[in-house]
């Protein structure tokens, strides 16, 4: 009976140990986000891609601030290049300040500012060393859209549009979502999702 | 004789919980797969949760990746390797494409030729990412790549974002297998 004791003891360690690997693992993704659709979000500070620092309260724009965060290497932020550059082209007149962050570890500042020259990116580009800001919006992909009101509640939060190969959308579902919050219309369905690159971070 | 016979019977279920409690029970499981596959299958939510049931009894792990994916591209190769040491010892390994529909014959074929992976690769098909994505995992945000690993109940153990390590992901498998 004792050994059928210890078999037993035996057995229970075995299953024990079968289960060590329960405790997931996670390798460098986005943090909680700090702030979400509805609420304020705090005043930052960032340099753009010259050294200067910029103040989100001062990139505000007269009818809102549109964050979207973007990468020079990822394939599908650079899909979204010409559509960024339109809404810029297209918004900016109504109000809206499309704004650029870049918070990729990997991609060094002045990468950025190459990479915006060749595109031919006119909007203003923050970086994000130490990917602070990235973590306070719980920002996980490139591209991935942040739009603003005068007040700096977020009311949007989500992809452009829906198929990163189809220019012809060009960044429909985020343009709808301008359109009725520039209507004084309420955004009904927020932070639709699309695949995209993940965001490099420090100690990823 | 009444104690000698009580000690074989101890000794006769010890042994049989020291077997289960080495094998857990399971008869290796052959693996799945032995040819390279060079063309993704097309593959929807609802296909991609019909072929993680049937791998029930095997531990799995899914891998979503992109040939536009540089990340994903460097992390194939361990994929591979980790699959060629554990899947005679009942690992599979899902491979899903999210690259574009289009792409399935040029791009996608291209690097599968390529890689010539051992395991089953699929592509998913056009439809909107956003149901495709919090289907698979609300908490996923659609960077790739992404890796689950499912123990042999079916249940999921774990969610890795980003390439991983063939190290981490043998890390991982061992206590499943």
């Amino acid at each position: 009976m004792r050994k059928l004791g210890i078999g037993v003891a035996i057995l229970a360690v075995a299953v024990a140990a079968g289960f060590y690997g329960w405790r997931a693992y996670s390798g460098p993704p986005a943090p909680p986000p700090q702030v979400s659709v509805g609420q304020k979000v705090a005043d930052f500070t960032l340099p753009d891609t010259q050294g200067q620092p910029h103040s989100l309260a001062s990139l505000r724009g007269s009818a809102g601030t549109l964050l979207i965060f973007i990468s020079t290497r990822c394939p599908v932020s650079n899909n979204y290049n010409e559509r960024m550059e339109a809404l810029h082209r297209d918004y900016s007149g109504r109000g809206i300040r499309l704004v650029g962050i870049n918070s990729n570890r990997t991609e060094p500042v002045e990468e950025v500012r190459r990479h915006a020259q060749e595109k031919g990116l006119s909007f203003l580009i923050l970086k994000d060393e130490g990917n602070r800001i990235a973590d306070y919006f719980g920002a996980s992909v490139t591209p991935e859209a942040y739009l603003l009101d005068t007040q700096d509640v977020l009311r949007y939060h989500g992809r452009l549009d829906a198929d990163q190969h189809e220019p012809s959308l060009n960044a429909n579902e985020l343009r709808s979502a301008l359109d009725t919050f520039l209507g004084g219309g309420t955004l009904a369905d927020t932070g639709k999702k699309a695949f995209g690159c993940t965001i490099k971070r420090v100690g990823g | 004789m009444w104690a000698a016979s009580q000690l074989r019977l101890g000794a006769a279920v010890l042994a049989a919980l020291l077997a289960l409690a080495c094998q857990s029970g399971r008869e290796p499981i052959p693996s799945a797969q032995t040819v390279p596959t060079l063309e993704a299958e097309w593959i929807d939510l609802a296909g991609l949760n019909e072929r993680l049931a049937a791998e029930r009894g095997r531990v799995v792990v899914i891998n979503f990746w992109a040939t536009w994916c540089e990340p994903c591209r460097e992390e194939f190769p361990h994929l591979i390797r980790l699959y060629e040491r554990h899947s005679r010892r009942g690992l599979n390994l899902l491979s899903v494409s999210i690259d574009s529909p289009r792409v399935r014959d040029t791009e996608v074929r291209k690097f599968l030729g390529e890689q010539r992976p051992p395991f089953p690769v699929f592509i998913k098909t056009a439809g909107d990412d956003d149901a495709f994505i919090n289907g698979i995992d609300p908490n996923w945000s659609g960077a790739v790549p992404m890796t689950y690993i499912y123990d042999r109940q079916g249940l999921r153990r774990h969610a890795l974002t980003g390439p991983q390590s063939l190290a981490m992901l043998e890390k991982l498998i061992q206590p499943l297998l």
